[in-house]
């Protein structure tokens, strides 16, 4: 483990060069440690060690010693190194990563989780009452279906998550956003989750440090990678779940989004529009082309035509009660293109010259 | 020196030695000592089995001195350390000890000095290893070297099992190979050396020495009862050469032998494990300096002194195994001069059908472990929750012997872990636990009983003493071995005449037991009694006026007892005479306190109260309940103390808690002096 830990948190060398530097003791058939045994020629030739990184090797050789009481550390507290060659490492993470994958991960509880069917929740941490609302019904469905739901423990989505499978009696792995021994007081409030095994706690980073924001941003992958299923509850237009999304979706995972209400202030549609799946309240998956359909109709009805919303109602949602009604103008209000015009009754209308091509190009997407 | 450096040296033993006689002095090594160093310089790890007084300590010294970065010396004995870092210090080479006995600022600095490059070997006690800012420092460290001292306490095999030392092994077997690790012992078994070697691993080199001293006179003198053992001492003593050790089984035989070699007029230090740092420093150095004839101590301590004329070492009571024995004795004679060995062995048959020596040690093998269903409710609470060692004791009623030998079986059988949750630290229940496994706390028993038989054995054996001490250790040898009193030397016994008997008696009625209760912060001096309960008759009379409804405490008890006050306190007469309330109904402790005030003539006061319900202290098993129990429950009414000296009646002396408590309560209302006699003090305690 010694090794593990000093390659892991070696500075001067990507998450690719370190994987690289195991596949190629993989691909010899030996433990790490021979890196560390090895001369400079072999360490050019049969670990393919470029020559300015040779130097790096040897500090890390030095470093070893002091490795060794910080894994003694760990393991007589309980806590488990579970290098990218173990059996227990996610499989999962490794096909979803490939060479980014970290090459160790601590962990406390029962690692075997880490290999079971899973499904990863996220969203904001100021997620909104429907939100956490949808979190709760998808996490409860997956504990239903034996499924192990991943989370990052954060304020909001993450948090709902992890409490709704629990008390529905189900399990759940939570990653960390900073190092595995400074999560105190939550591995007091979670004991009996731990060590009944219902939980199980993990982290990639240097196991004494703090929370940083670029620790919270750097597990959003490990989250998605260790989900087979991915739902997103919320998310803002920028942050640390809609990064993560565009990621996943870079690398084509399925990637659920729940479809918001018509008035809703998030950045969920566009996503859909990104290319992921919409689903409702209970996580199932949504047919988007018929709400497409609809914009298209309403579109259509009010370019270049000055309609009220009793019409409106009426030609959309065959129906025209006052609460139909409500909800036309509520609809109305999230097209910025069209115009209100004041009078009794207050009608709608596209001005023809402005017409975009589509509501969902309208926000700009912001890359993280 | 680089890598390349060292491996030449290690070819190159004139060289070595050219610089060995440079940095300390020494001309040559011995084969054996050349052989360890040799290995240490290839990176490779050892395990060292040499007798006291072989050198090893040289073993790792001289290497470190030649390593790049800092040498982690584990070691459990803390006088060796001090001792070492100075004379290290004294050659030029930077050394520094890390302990419970230096201040937090004196163990930081040292710490501070070998993160910045500047020591050469770091001693450090085992325990410290769970100090998270030790871990945290030790990534600021280059380290060179790991030596484990004192070895044979890794293996649960071994007399001295310390649990901190698991940790160690579990270090050493995380260190990249390549790395030299020096594990060393003066006495490890056949079974103990295998088992270090299994723990330690990776292709570790055994190198086992000759054990045998051959400066020893060794004697078992057989006796029939303690007083002949006072006897003798008093009779032998003064004839031994030099200053010695004079090992006893407990506690209160070191108070008991201390106090009796002074009656006789002999110069003696007491030496136990609840003296302060202070005063055991102070007391080592005298014993260096031979300022006593001898120091009464228990076996526990004394291991690592540096002292190499040590002329004698005697036993009142029979050791653990032939292993403790061997431990114990070799502490002495390290100069190779002649060294008197002397075990005490009382073999009458007692009450219980055994050895009257066997006594002792069968019952800490029996009470070695906590029953089976207190494992049960520790387990239980930890499966609920993450505890700290007090919120343990506390929850489950436990000593804190009990709760630390629970906690210790449960974290190596991997129920549990010590974890640091926001640095403190705690106690967890793991996932997967396995089952407790009773059976092997029942094979350690019968294991503990089969050495016991040994050490019994050793007493009765016709074979020369050292060859059955060394056999049992694994030696082999050859040749006529002499020295001891079932080869060349004569057999010693006692006769016990009535002028010795006499003067054991007069002894015994003139001591009493001392209650330890000193507190300059609450003006309260140390209490005494009249008694030990359970030793002499007083605790059957106690309890049959206490719990039997017979009366008030009889006379024959509060002649007793003043003669125990006019022994500590001398004339002195108490301004005010007080008593403890009682915890249920009755005047015992009032009637007898009255006529205490009575005989010296001063005011009994019954103004002193409880102000809540108490429970008897005897139900709660640790330090903290009992305080707890007592705590701001009494207070004083319609009397003033301001001023006043005050003596401070009970019965009975548990564990001092509640005359501490109120002791706290009278300096408070001004109390000048408070003055604490009981009829009888409790033998029973957390520190045997």
């Amino acid at each position: 483990m010694t090794y593990w830990m000093a390659l892991a948190h070696a500075e001067g060398l990507t998450t690719k060069r370190k994987n690289e530097i195991v596949v190629a003791c993989f691909n010899r058939g030996v433990d790490l440690d021979a890196v560390f045994a090895a001369d400079s020629n072999s360490l050019e030739s049969d670990f393919s060690i470029a020559r300015e990184e040779i130097s790096l090797i040897y500090e890390l050789r030095d470093s070893l010693p002091k490795y060794s009481f910080a894994a003694e550390d760990l393991l007589n507290q309980g806590f488990r190194l579970i290098p990218v060659t173990s059996s227990d490492y996610p499989v999962a993470l490794k096909k979803n990563l490939k060479y980014g994958s970290p090459i160790l991960l601590y962990a406390k509880g029962d690692t075997a989780l880490l290999n079971e069917p899973s499904v990863a929740v996220v969203g904001s941490r100021s997620a909104q009452k429907i939100s956490l609302e949808f979190t709760d019904a998808v996490a409860r469905s997956a504990v239903a279906q034996g499924k192990v739901v991943v989370s990052g423990y954060a304020k909001g989505v993450d948090r709902q998550a992890f409490d709704s499978a629990m008390q529905a009696g189900g399990k759940s792995i939570i990653v960390l956003p900073q190092g595995i021994s400074t999560f105190g007081a939550g591995y007091q409030a979670n004991h009996r989750f731990i060590s009944t095994g219902r939980c199980l706690v993990i982290s990639p980073f240097a196991p004494t440090a703090p929370w940083t924001v670029g620790f919270a941003m750097a597990r959003n992958p490990i989250i998605y990678g260790l989900g087979q299923e991915i739902f997103v509850a919320e998310s803002d237009s920028k942050g640390g779940t809609f990064a993560g999304v565009q990621d996943g979706l870079r690398k084509k995972r399925e990637i659920f989004v729940r479809l918001p209400e018509e008035n809703e202030k998030c950045a969920n549609l566009l996503l859909i529009d990104m290319g992921a799946k919409a689903v409702d309240m209970q996580g199932n998956p949504v047919e988007v082309s018929s709400l497409k359909e609809r914009e298209e109709k309403l579109r259509k009805f009010l370019t270049g035509h000055r309609r009220t919303a009793k019409e409106i109602a009426l030609h959309i949602f065959e129906a025209d009660d006052k609460a139909t009604q409500t909800k036309v103008r509520k609809l109305l209000e999230r097209f910025p293109e069209i115009q209100k015009l004041k009078g009794s009754p207050v009608k709608y209308n596209i001005p023809v010259a402005d017409f975009p091509t589509s509501l969902f190009s309208a926000e700009p997407i912001q890359p993280y | 020196m680089d890598k390349q450096e060292l491996l030449l040296l290690s070819n190159d033993r004139p060289a070595a030695e050219n610089i060995l006689c440079q940095l300390f002095g020494i001309p040559h090594f011995y084969d054996e000592q050349w052989e360890a160093i040799r290995c240490l310089l290839r990176g490779e790890r050892i395990l060292m089995i040499q007798r006291t007084g072989f050198g090893k300590s040289l073993c790792f010294q001289f290497p470190a001195v030649l390593f790049d970065g800092v040498t982690v010396v584990f070691s459990p004995l803390i006088a060796l350390m001090r001792d070492q870092v100075r004379s290290l210090q004294s050659r030029g080479i930077e050394a520094r000890c890390v302990n419970s006995e230096q201040t937090p600022e004196e163990n930081i600095q040292a710490i501070n000095d070998a993160m910045a490059g500047k020591v050469k070997i770091l001693y450090i006690a085992p325990e410290r290893q769970e100090s998270q800012q030790w871990i945290e420092s030790t990534r600021r460290m280059r380290l060179s070297m790991v030596v484990v001292d004192e070895a044979h306490t890794i293996s649960v095999w071994g007399h001295d099992f310390r649990p901190s030392f698991r940790r160690i092994v579990n270090l050493v077997n995380l260190l990249p190979t390549g790395f030299p690790v020096l594990a060393a012992t003066a006495t490890a078994t056949k079974t103990v050396q295998a088992d270090i070697e299994r723990q330690i691993g990776n292709g570790i080199t055994t190198l086992r020495g000759n054990l045998m001293r051959h400066n020893f006179k060794i004697h078992v003198v057989k006796v029939n009862s303690e007083e002949e053992k006072m006897a003798w001492l008093d009779e032998n003593l003064r004839s031994l050469p030099g200053t010695g050790l004079l090992y006893t089984g407990t506690r209160m035989d070191t108070d008991l032998y201390s106090r009796w070699l002074r009656f006789c007029g002999y110069e003696v230090a007491e030496y136990n494990a609840g003296l302060d740092p202070e005063s055991r420093r102070e007391i080592e150095h005298g014993l260096k300096v031979n300022r006593w004839k001898c120091i009464v101590s228990t076996n526990a301590l004394g291991m690592g002194i540096d002292k190499p004329d040590i002329r004698f070492v005697i036993h009142t009571q029979i050791p653990a195994s032939p292993i403790h024995y061997y431990q114990e004795i070799g502490r002495a004679g390290r100069d190779g001069k002649e060294t008197h060995i002397v075990l005490l062995y009382n073999g009458s048959i007692s009450a219980k059908g055994v050895p009257e020596d066997e006594l002792l040690p069968r019952a800490f093998i029996e009470s070695a472990r906590p029953s089976e269903a207190k494992y049960r409710e520790v387990i239980e609470l930890l499966k609920n929750d993450v505890l700290g060692e007090k919120q343990i004791i506390m929850a489950a009623n436990l000593k804190m012997t009990q709760a630390r030998t629970i906690r210790e079986d449960l974290i190596e059988q991997g129920l549990i872990r010590e974890v640091y949750l926001d640095g403190r630290k705690k106690f967890e229940y793991q996932f997967g636990a396995p089952e407790l496994d009773f059976t092997r706390f029942q094979q350690l028993k019968e294991m503990k009983l089969r050495e016991l038989a040994a050490m019994t054995g050793y007493v009765h054996t016709a074979r020369p003493r050292m060859e059955y001490l060394c056999g049992y250790l694994g030696d082999s040898f050859s040749g006529p071995l002499t020295g001891c009193d079932n080869t060349t030397e004569p057999i010693w016994r006692i006769d016990l005449s009535e002028e010795m008997a006499a003067k054991i008696r007069s002894f015994r009625e003139a001591s009493f037991p001392v209650l330890p209760l000193v507190d300059p912060k609450i003006k309260m001096v140390n209490g005494v009694a009249g008694s030990y309960y359970g030793v002499t008759s007083v605790g059957s009379v106690i309890h049959r006026c206490k719990y039997e409804n017979g009366g008030d405490y009889p006379d024959n008890l509060l002649r007793l007892v003043l003669k125990a006050y006019r022994k500590e306190f001398g004339n002195v007469r108490p301004d005010i005479v007080m008593f403890v309330p009682p915890t249920k109904s009755g005047n015992l402790v009032e009637n007898f306190a009255a006529k205490v005030a009575y005989v010296l003539k001063s005011p009994l006061s019954t103004g002193l109260v409880k102000t809540r319900q108490t429970e008897p202290q005897k139900i709660f098993h640790s330090a903290y309940s009992k305080k707890g129990n007592v705590s701001k429950a009494f207070a004083l009414e319609n009397v003033d103390v301001k001023g006043k000296s005050v003596l401070l009646i009970d019965d009975i002396f548990d564990s001092g808690a509640t005359l501490k408590e109120i002791g706290k309560l009278l300096s408070a209302e001004g109390a000048s002096l408070i003055m604490p006699l009981v009829i009888a003090k409790t033998k029973g305690n957390d520190n045997i």
